[in-house]
């Protein structure tokens, strides 16, 4: 039992039914609150949206990989940018010369801060970067992978010291409950319905990442135009036999994340 | 801001790649001039990355929102000040030295924000009286100490208040490590002598973080040229460094011995009274009912650096505004709790236990043995109070720790705390073990 007959029944449809050619269109929507679920991230998630509005403290968040980092940062800058402040996302990963020039925008969402560990240049220009941002009574927002006890071995004590001053939060893994709740809000914003007992089955077959997840959702989204077929369990045990493993994350929903 | 530039970046978010609008885009600002269009960015690589990614996108959106076809560029700046003058000081292009004066003083640091305890007043008493008589009384003045102990602060108090007696004065307040940027950079744009007269030239010197220019040959002969100028012309200098600068490897000895000429004061760690008197202060400065009882269990447990207390503090406001609830001791237990964990995980007793006996050169064994002679019997006392101080453990727990029971440890701890108030070499020892642990 299990995938198998999932295959066998969807087969004479896929022979016998033309595939519907889907639009060369790809879901290009911002990420933004809407699509993220908070779970056990609420309140993180509530103070960093109070950020965007301009109000302080200027905050550090971390958390593993695939825990939404990304994706919060970029939605922080975009609504603040909605509100009339000037705001940027400004990812580490690209290295030290990406770094002068934001001094005077209102806030910055950082991200990648695990970069500045063992690379003193980088670390050297977000201390500055920092500074100048705190003198103009500026806010930022810092995301790395490793927290703050992490961090202190690869980086210099002022940055360490500054890093500490900043209202720390941790992102907590989504529970299954998230992970459903994740799944159903990104299939909300592409349009898919996705009834609960799908999401259910996504999150108990598939690794427990929301960046797998939702990668597999944009797969899902494509192969369901294609066969024009709703997404089902059985439709997705097929679609999942045919990948020929776990299908790459999008670089779209994850960024650096 | 002209009116074309908002819809462009939403049509330009519906047409490229999620995100990248974000981080290339958004941040650019734009100048129109006729059918003519300018884009500034922050810097070289942005520059860069629209330049070969994303310019036909902008222009045609551009184009379709104006009406006609316009020609776009992009270069380094922003709409305030345009090309080349952000505000790195790193002295490159032509931006004028003078634009390094005053500007960089923080006005939020003053003598009347800073707070004092036992462990900063020294160096809070030599800045008031520099600043009320600078270049006379102690110069330069050097106030040493580890990152997030005010020292920054302290400088720029020193600043504003002479700012604030002479508003002509010309103060500089400079990082070591942009001095040396704007040094290297006056010397590739062909502007050292510019770069000398500026420095030498000022009122007041503050620089920040000297123990940046260790190894830096060339820029410690330069500072050194313009130190003995300044100095000689009754200029005061103001320096902060992370350790006391004799103690600097790679500092030209004639810049050691010169760093300490006037005053040389540090700044500690501050104590319990002194961390919650900076956890209530700061409390009142963000307008935040802070109850004492709550300020003393964060500065029980944190005790390392100011901006700790301030990071703990931050996140107490916060959690408070969005749940609504009042700050009492056990919301902050609670909301606090990855964070005092890791503080009680830095420090075990076993930890206290492996820092005395190195320090009295004792085995660990003999704290917890049944040696009572004054050579054991004191670091023993020592690592007791220490634990009590320290960790979360109670006088049993301590005691069991050391083969003792509870009633030892209590003496112990009054012991030690009395022969902290009579002998000075005493309290250095037990503030020295103390410090190596937390650090």
């Amino acid at each position: 039992m299990g995938e198998q007959p999932a295959v066998q029944r969807l087969q004479p449809q896929a022979v016998n039914t033309p595939l519907q050619l889907p639009l060369g269109v790809r879901w290009l929507r911002a990420p933004d609150f809407s699509t993220f679920a908070p779970d056990d991230n609420a309140e993180t998630v509530a103070a960093l949206r109070d950020t965007a509005a301009g109000n302080g403290p200027s905050s550090f968040v971390h958390g593993a990989s695939g825990r939404g980092k990304t994706h919060l940062l970029q939605a922080v800058a975009r609504l603040a940018h909605g509100r009339g402040l000037r705001s940027a996302y400004l990812p580490l990963s690209l290295g030290v010369d990406a770094v002068p020039g934001y001094e005077d925008f209102e806030l910055v969402c950082i991200d990648a801060a695990e970069a500045t560990a063992g690379d003193p240049a980088l670390a050297l220009a977000l201390l500055r970067l920092m500074d100048a941002l705190t003198d103009r009574a500026h806010h930022f927002i810092i995301a790395s992978q490793l927290g703050l006890d992490g961090l202190h071995r690869g980086i210099r004590d002022d940055l360490y010291t500054r890093l500490a001053a900043c209202s720390v939060h941790a992102l907590k893994p989504l529970s299954d409950g998230g992970l459903r709740d994740a799944l159903q809000r990104q299939a909300h914003a592409r349009g898919l319905a996705l009834q609960p007992t799908v999401a259910d089955y996504l999150v108990r077959h598939l690794p427990r990442d929301a960046g797998t997840l939702v990668a597999t959702l944009d797969g899902l989204d494509q192969a369901s135009l294609s066969a024009a077929h709703r997404v089902t369990i059985p439709f997705i045990r097929a679609w999942l036999a045919r990948q020929t493993g776990v299908p790459g994350r999008s670089s779209a929903q994850t960024g650096s994340d | 801001m002209d009116d074309i530039w908002e819809p462009c970046l939403k049509r330009l978010e519906n047409e490229l790649d999620t995100g990248e609008v974000g981080t290339w885009i958004r941040p650019l600002r734009m100048l129109r001039n006729g059918a003519h269009i300018t884009l500034l960015a922050p810097n070289r690589v942005v520059v860069e990355r629209v330049r070969d990614g994303y310019m036909n996108a902008v222009r045609r959106q551009l184009s379709l929102l104006a009406g006609y076809d316009v020609s776009v560029d992009i270069t380094i700046g922003n709409a305030a000040a345009p090309a080349g003058s952000s505000a790195d000081t790193s002295g490159n292009d032509g931006t004028p030295f003078d634009s390094y004066l005053k500007g960089r003083l923080n006005p939020t640091y003053t003598f009347t924000s800073f707070v004092e305890g036992k462990s900063n007043s020294q160096a809070r008493a030599a800045s008031e009286l520099v600043s009320a008589n600078p270049g006379t009384s102690y110069n330069p003045l050097l106030i040493y100490g580890e990152s997030g102990l005010g020292k920054t602060h302290l400088m720029h108090s020193i600043g504003n208040a002479i700012l604030a007696r002479q508003p002509d004065a010309r103060i500089v307040y400079v990082g070591a490590e942009q001095w040396f940027n704007q040094m290297v950079s006056a010397i590739r744009y062909a502007r050292q002598t510019e770069f000398k007269n500026f420095y030498r030239s000022v009122d007041t010197l503050l620089i920040d973080d000297i123990h940046f220019l260790a190894g830096k040959e060339h820029s410690q002969e330069e500072f050194f040229h313009t130190f003995n100028v300044l100095i000689d012309g009754h200029k005061q200098i103001v320096l902060t460094c992370d350790r006391y600068p004799r103690e600097l490897n790679q500092l030209d000895d004639r810049l050691k011995s010169r760093f300490t000429w006037g005053l040389s004061v540090p700044i500690e760690p501050p104590d319990l009274e002194t961390r919650v008197a900076i956890l209530l202060n700061k409390a009142e400065v963000l307008g935040v009912h802070l109850p004492r009882e709550v300020a003393m269990l964060v500065a029980q447990r944190i005790r390392t650096n100011v901006r700790e207390l301030e990071g703990a503090l931050h996140r107490l406001n916060a959690s408070s505004k969005l749940t609504g609830q009042q700050i009492t001791e056990e919301f902050a237990r609670f909301c606090l709790r990855d964070m005092l964990a890791t503080y009680d995980r830095q420090i075990s007793i076993d930890s206290i236990k492996k820092c005395v006996a190195e320090h009295y050169k004792l085995r660990i064994a003999d704290l917890s043995s049944k040696r009572r002679t004054r050579s054991v019997a004191r670091p023993r006392q020592i690592a007791m109070a220490l634990a009590k101080e320290l960790t979360q453990h109670s006088y049993p727990e301590i005691g069991e720790a050391f083969n003792k029971d509870h009633t030892t440890v209590l003496h112990a701890c009054r012991k030690v705390q009395e022969l902290r108030e009579a002998d000075v070499q005493i309290n250095e020892e037990y503030e020295t073990l103390q410090r190596n642990l937390i650090s």
